[in-house]
């Protein structure tokens, strides 16, 4: 059992993408999907209704820093040594993320002054694990080859959460040449785990001019794990449909709230041009209910055990309780505020290959349209310790009235190599869509770093 | 191309790997940990026997009860430095004894006689294998006795410093 934790461990906890980076996806206008990653996005369409837990299934995970591959390959070396050579080669800036979103309700409409209304229900699970670099290494290999080496406590930083997102949106085209828009959220916290700035060092070195030959440190500890809605999962005596009553009243306001807000613009500097940005999820969530707080503080040392000759013989209780007195153990029910992770979405693409068919006066494109589109993007994604950020060139063709694709190459600080495709169709007032990234590790899953995909059915409409 | 996406993410595989590698894996962190220290002069040693005059003390080492202890040791170093400024031989046995009492290992340590100026100095370590751990894990108190061979022999004192490493094997 402890190895299978380890290896789940060391697989999962290693590293990261950028799990919230839908790329494909991104100034997509045929798909109403666009919206949700920029509210100024602009649309090929004047309604949509998506079909109710289909119009988007998303799901992303990976790791920057192992793979299954250099964990399990066959020949050359022990799976304990690969381990070990694993554990090494990984930092503490090593991360891994998964992401899952699931649209459980969308709907939109262009009114007569050619603004587009978005609302919407989407359930979403977020997980980010910093690799805690030097707690692996002592639960690993253990102190005795680390005399006189600080274990560092920080190294330990994760975030998880599971929420539902209600939102309501608009885009307005202020001219012909710009549009913006806004999204409010709501969000509904169902489950919620954060941990980050924890402290401390545990040390043990040699004690030369002490009583005994080492010496055992435990300095400005302050490890706190703040949760919301743990306390009923790991709750024995509930029943699953008390379960699954209290998770549908969270999800549906029942619970810990928070607030939100996207933002974002396209601006066409000229026909040929567009240039997009957007902010997601600024936003917060207030954690008031079902909140419970560990935490393990305070400083220690310790030389091991006096005898005295005769003593009460009660040394152990002594150094146990002297440890106690010094090492806090607490559970608390304070509430804490989250705040959502803000992503950053910026574009420029250049369209080519003109679409001469007329022009749908309802929607705001008195310009020239083109089939192709050739661009670049940038994405940001701010994480407990910082900015993780993503690099993107896509090309977008439209190959007719039915059937549109992009593909694109993707670069952050983990990967190279990643190359996505979209395909959308529209066949009537049905679409289907289906993006992946990572396509080259699809060839060998266990080589791959990260890897996602999204995929819908709605129904979309447009005035003639 | 959309059938094509599907194709792909629907025969992608895993190749070239064997997971059943899983069963091997084995964490094996070796600890290194104080255990007791002292530091006895004369006026300690309160029992008087055949063989010179004795001081004992024990503690509980509770931690020896516990299931990382129990399920996961496979082997134990421990480590005694004696440093000796009586002028006279000593003898230390530890023991490593049950909640009952029962003693499950014994180690004796000849101390030569020191002095003030030239301590006698013994670094001495016992090894418990693989095949004698289930003594440590049945042991949960370590005594120490120590006999002075000559009862006269009143300035100086011993001290002794100790470790233990702790090897595991999690799997």
């Amino acid at each position: 059992m402890m190895r299978i934790l380890f290896v789940l461990f060391i697989l999962t906890f290693s590293s990261g993408i950028m799990a919230q980076n839908k790329q494909l996806l991104y100034n997509f206008d045929d798909l109403p999907q666009s919206l949700l990653l920029n509210p100024g996005a602009e649309t090929n369409f004047d309604m949509h209704i998506g079909l109710p837990f289909l119009s988007q299934i998303h799901l992303s995970a990976g790791s920057s820093g192992v793979n299954m591959y250099d964990i399990f390959r066959e020949g050359e070396g022990s799976v304990n040594d690969r381990i070990r050579s694993s554990l090494h080669k990984l930092t503490r800036k090593d991360f891994f993320t998964v992401n899952q979103q699931l649209e459980i309700f969308s709907i939109g409409w262009r009114d007569r002054k050619r603004r587009y209304y978005t609302a919407g229900i989407y359930q979403e699970f977020d997980a980010f694990v910093y690799f805690p670099k030097d707690p692996a290494v002592l639960a690993y290999e253990g102190n005795k080859n680390y005399i006189g080496r600080n274990f560092d406590f920080s190294d330990a930083a994760f975030t998880a959460e599971v929420l539902n997102v209600f939102h309501l949106g608009f885009t307005n085209y202020y001219s012909e040449d710009f549009n913006y828009g806004f999204r409010g959220k709501i969000y509904s916290g169902i489950f919620n785990a954060h941990s980050v700035d924890n402290t401390g060092i545990f040390r043990t070195e040699l004690s030369p001019e002490g009583p005994n030959l080492y010496r055992h440190y435990m300095s400005q500890v302050d490890i706190l794990i703040n949760t919301a809605g743990w306390d009923e999962l790991t709750d024995s005596d509930a029943t699953d449909r008390q379960l699954m009553a209290s998770f549908l009243k969270k999800a549906f306001l029942g619970g810990n709230i928070g607030l939100g807000l996207d933002a974002g613009f396209t601006w066409y500097p000229s026909d040929q041009y567009r240039v997009t940005a957007s902010l997601l999820d600024i936003g917060f969530m207030r954690q008031t209910k079902n909140v419970e707080n560990y935490r393990y503080y305070g400083d220690y040392q310790t030389d091991g055990i006096e005898l005295l000759f005769p003593g009460t013989r009660e040394y152990w209780d002594e150094w146990e309780d002297n440890l106690d007195k010094n090492l806090k153990d607490e559970t608390l029910t304070n509430s804490y505020t989250t705040w959502r992770p803000v992503k950053f979405n910026a574009s420029i693409d250049f369209g080519f290959a003109e679409n001469a068919e007329p022009c749908n006066c309802y929607r705001p494109m008195g310009r020239r349209r083109y089939f192709n589109h050739l661009g670049a993007q940038f994405f940001a994604v701010k994480r407990p310790r910082g900015l993780n950020y993503a690099t993107t060139l896509y090309f977008d063709k439209t190959f007719n009235d039915n059937f549109r694709g992009k593909i694109t190459y993707t670069a952050d600080s983990y990967s190279f190599s990643n190359i996505g495709l979209l395909f959308s169709a529209r066949l009537s007032n049905f679409n289907v869509y289906l993006a992946a990234d990572n396509l080259l590790d699809y060839t060998n899953l266990v080589k791959a770093q990260n890897a996602s995909v999204q995929l819908g059915v709605q129904l979309m409409f447009s005035r003639e | 191309m959309a059938f094509l996406t599907l194709l792909v993410a629907c025969f992608s595989c895993v190749k070239d790997v064997d997971l059943d590698q899983a069963n091997e894996i084995v964490l094996s962190p070796e600890a290194a940990v104080d255990l007791i220290f002292f530091d006895l002069v004369a006026s300690e040693f309160t029992t008087v026997s055949g063989s010179g005059v004795t001081a004992k003390d024990e503690t509980r080492l509770d931690f020896l009860d516990d299931d990382y202890i129990q399920n996961d040791l496979v082997r134990a170093d421990f480590n005694f430095r004696f440093t000796n400024t009586f002028e006279s031989p000593l003898n230390a046995i530890i023991r490593f004894l049950s909640p009952g009492n029962g003693v499950q290992h014994t180690v004796v340590v000849p101390i030569p006689q020191g002095s003030l100026e030239e301590p006698a100095v013994v670094d001495y370590t016992e090894i418990i294998n693989e095949a004698q751990i289930t003594r440590i894990r049945r042991s949960i108190k370590m005594s120490v006795e120590v006999t002075r061979h000559d009862p006269s022999a009143v300035a100086g004192s011993l001290q002794l410093a100790s470790k233990g490493f702790f090897y595991f094997e999690f799997q």
